[in-house]
């Protein structure tokens, strides 16, 4: 069986993608098979630091949304009724407001004149690419597209050879998040050692903890900020597998879309530090 | 003409809520009959879409008017569409409020 590993942190820029994308490599490096799901799919960017991947499968994601027809609405407002996200209106007739609408299709069922139809709708496309023994499966969700639900599934939903399996989740700890994580057979937070990454970091624990998933932490960016980072992990009793000093030729070198594991020799030392801690844990 | 203020209380002396969607009462009053009116707005606590309760509960109470401080696209694109005249930056008591728009239409 496959270990899939989220990577995540609730906070935006803590270093979600550099690590998941370096634990990646650092498997690869070990003669593992690895597969990296860039979950993040407002933003997909794990692709970014692997420019030398060539894309191989690239598919539709579609999704269905009420549609009214309006000759044969009566205007009973059942389907507002049942509606929990306020995403249809009656006046004269029943409207739906997309941008609300969960996909959920609970009116298509409730509306008596069978006046509610679902219509499919493109939302997104699932990539997958490879090179250096790597497989990265990036979801993408279209601009304007409320719902990045419907995306992470079908990412998540690719068959994968790896035996490592990595999710760059995307920030946050709302549905975006559940939905990445769900599933998966342990968290590797990564948290930044300041109020505002322990702040965001501490809600991902709560729902992590709710799943009865286990934790591990990252702190990144250590001796840089007040040391809360640190503190919430002592709190909520999260083994810290590695605590990543803020290097500026490091993050230098990142920013210029350098692979994380070929930057920097130290970076690299604790990317295969932090691959062996998991092993043993996992007592793999 | 029925005409709606979203307020902080269900009172006519309560202030204003300047959020319309968020507000918790709508204090309604009908021109012809002379009466005010309170209505909770199911849009108050609602995790989305809380705009577009708040206008269907006027529009479903037979509203004209809206009188508010601040509206928000979505819900004035709905306003629009449930055939109900909005106007914003108001601030006050509800009652006041409604007093200010009905003179400035040179009616009672």
């Amino acid at each position: 069986m496959a270990v899939r590993i989220a990577v995540a942190g609730g906070k935006g820029g803590t270093g979600k993608t550099t690590l998941a994308v370096g634990l990646a490599r650092a498997f690869l490096s070990t003669g593992e098979k690895v597969s990296l799901l860039d979950l993040d799919v407002e933003e997909p960017n794990s692709h970014l630091f692997l420019s030398d991947l060539r894309e191989v499968n690239r598919r539709q994601v579609i999704s269905s949304l009420p549609a009214v027809i309006t000759e044969h609405c009566v205007a009973c407002g059942r389907c507002k009724e049942f509606c929990h996200f306020n995403a249809i209106v009656v006046f004269d007739k029943a409207t739906v407001l997309e941008e609300f609408c969960h996909r959920c299709g609970g009116c298509v069922l409730v509306c008596p004149e069978r006046a509610i139809v679902e219509k499919e709708v493109v939302i997104g496309e699932v990539i997958k690419a490879v090179g250096r023994g790597l497989e990265l499966v990036s979801g993408w969700l279209e601009v304007g597209q409320a719902n990045p639900g419907p995306v992470i599934r079908e990412v998540k939903a690719e068959q994968v050879a790896g035996d490592w399996v990595v999710l760059d989740c995307p920030p946050g700890s709302g549905c975006a998040f559940v939905e990445s994580v769900e599933g998966a057979d342990l968290l590797l937070g990564v948290v930044e050692d300041t109020p505002f990454g322990a702040h965001d970091f501490r809600k991902v624990v709560q729902v992590a903890r709710n799943a009865g998933m286990r934790i591990f932490a990252v702190i990144n960016r250590y001796g840089m900020g007040n040391g809360d980072g640190v503190k919430v992990c002592e709190e909520e009793e999260i083994e810290i597998l590695a605590k990543v000093p803020f290097s500026e030729a490091a993050h230098r070198a990142l920013a210029q879309g350098g692979d994380p594991y070929s930057v920097s020799p130290d970076l690299k030392g604790i990317l295969d530090w932090i691959r062996d801690a998991l092993l043993e844990r996992l007592e793999r | 003409m029925r005409i709606a203020v979203p307020v902080s209380a269900p009172s006519k002396e309560a202030l204003m809520d300047e959020k319309f969607g968020r507000a918790q009462w709508f204090l309604i009053y009908d021109s012809k009959s002379g009466r005010y009116e309170v209505v909770e707005n199911p849009g108050f606590e609602a995790s989305s879409g809380a705009g577009s309760a708040a206008v269907q509960t006027l529009r479903d109470r037979s509203v004209d008017v809206l009188l508010a401080g601040n509206i928000g696209p979505k819900a004035k694109d709905l306003l629009a569409m449930a055939g109900i005249k909005a106007y914003e930056d108001y601030s006050g008591r509800g009652e006041e409020v409604i007093r200010q728009f009905l003179s400035a239409q040179g009616g009672q």
